[in-house]
């Protein structure tokens, strides 16, 4: 999912300045599944944003809202009814959610709640890790399923550095596997250590951000 | 039993939500209580103590509530298995909620209890407010004040 966390309460209490009535806007997809945007962070954070609020004197309106997706016009358009009445909507979406209440409801403000800032894998009951990179060029086929560039702290396409702990682990983070290792293990286990042997050239980064903002057309699903 | 109450710390009553198998047999919470101090005590049975939200214990207090407590089983004993220990740490998340908006964590407690009185889990409360709030943001009203 792309992995999105609560902004500090500092800053969205900051950017509520001067606002009276606020309305609160969950996704109950990618953000819900980080545990982030979904029903229970929105029915928690509005009713702390009243105690904060109310705790400096400054009593707040804060309404509450769940999109399926922030992210598709059809359920954006579920708040037309809804934002007239509010000075402020903020959104716990990722980044994508944000602009396209901002798009669709052009005079109303709309502030991010939360920082996106990955694509992730929920590993476990409460432990989510970088899985994707969206580089555009990927490599999965070479590296036994095991992405580098996201995974390894430096993108090494070539690896393991020399800084793999002899636990196996990342020199940055002792609870991090160091990708490479598990890279090497894969390919020891399947007898193809002698793949890893093979220099990988530099990628393109062309397809990734570093192109520029990505827009793709296909005339075979337009109408 | 409703949990909406007036504005403000010092305004509000204190919410007991209370585990239903934390009470001894034959032992019943049903309605307001006023603890021996004369705190009025609003008593909310559970199912359980994993039914606990975080949401449910911020709304709580911003609707009006002066403090919350929850109480549950002992960890070993929760019907559910993890319920008690779920519920101590939505607790102790919604506390650093409100210690990050500024907001006396001690509004919201949690204990956990085996065969109690009624009497027991009413002082309980009030313990909490007479132990760490009292002092810092005054008495709340719909006690012995009201």
């Amino acid at each position: 999912v792309i992995f999105a966390e609560r902004k500090p309460l500092e800053e969205i209490l900051r950017g509520l300045d001067g606002y009276e009535r606020v309305l609160v806007v969950g996704c109950a997809t990618c953000a819900a599944e980080c545990a982030a945007g979904g029903e229970p962070e929105v029915e928690t954070l509005a009713p702390l944003l009243r105690l904060a609020r109310e705790s400096a004197g400054i009593p707040i309106q804060v309404e509450t809202a769940m999109l399926e997706k922030q992210c598709e016009w059809e359920f954006v358009e579920e708040l037309a009814d809804r934002v007239g009445g509010v000075d402020a909507v903020l959104s716990l979406a990722c980044g994508i959610g944000v602009q396209a209440l901002a798009e669709r409801f052009p005079d109303t403000v709309v502030l991010p709640g939360l920082n996106t800032s990955a694509l992730t894998m929920r590993e476990e009951l409460g432990v989510w890790a970088s899985r994707c990179a969206a580089c555009g060029d990927c490599v999965l086929g070479e590296t036994f399923g095991l992405c580098p560039v996201a995974r390894c702290a430096k993108s090494l396409l070539n690896g393991p550095c020399g800084g793999t702990r002899k636990d196996g682990k990342c020199e940055l983070d002792p609870e991090t596997d160091c990708v490479w290792n598990l890279i090497v293990q894969r390919a020891a286990a399947r007898g193809q250590l002698d793949t890893l042997r093979k220099i990988r050239a530099p990628k393109d980064w062309s397809n990734s951000r570093h192109g520029g903002p990505k827009r793709v057309i296909r005339q075979e699903i337009r109408l | 039993v409703g949990e909406r109450g007036s504005k403000g710390a010092g305004n509000g009553r204190i919410v007991l939500l209370y585990c239903h198998r934390t009470l001894r047999e034959g032992e019943s919470l049903a309605g307001t209580a006023d603890s021996s101090a004369g705190l009025r005590i609003q008593p909310v049975a559970i199912s359980c103590g994993a039914s606990i939200e975080v949401s449910r214990l911020l709304k709580i207090l911003a609707d009006g509530a002066a403090a919350v407590e929850v109480v549950t089983c002992p960890e070993g004993s929760c019907v559910s298995l993890l319920g008690s220990r779920r519920a101590a740490k939505r607790v102790d998340y919604a506390r650093q909620l409100l210690e990050e908006a500024g907001v006396d964590a001690e509004r919201i407690g949690h204990r956990r209890a085996s065969g109690a009185t009624a009497a027991e889990l009413v002082e309980s409360a009030a313990g909490r407010w007479e132990g760490a709030l009292a002092a810092k943001v005054g008495r709340p009203a719909g006690g012995e004040d009201e």
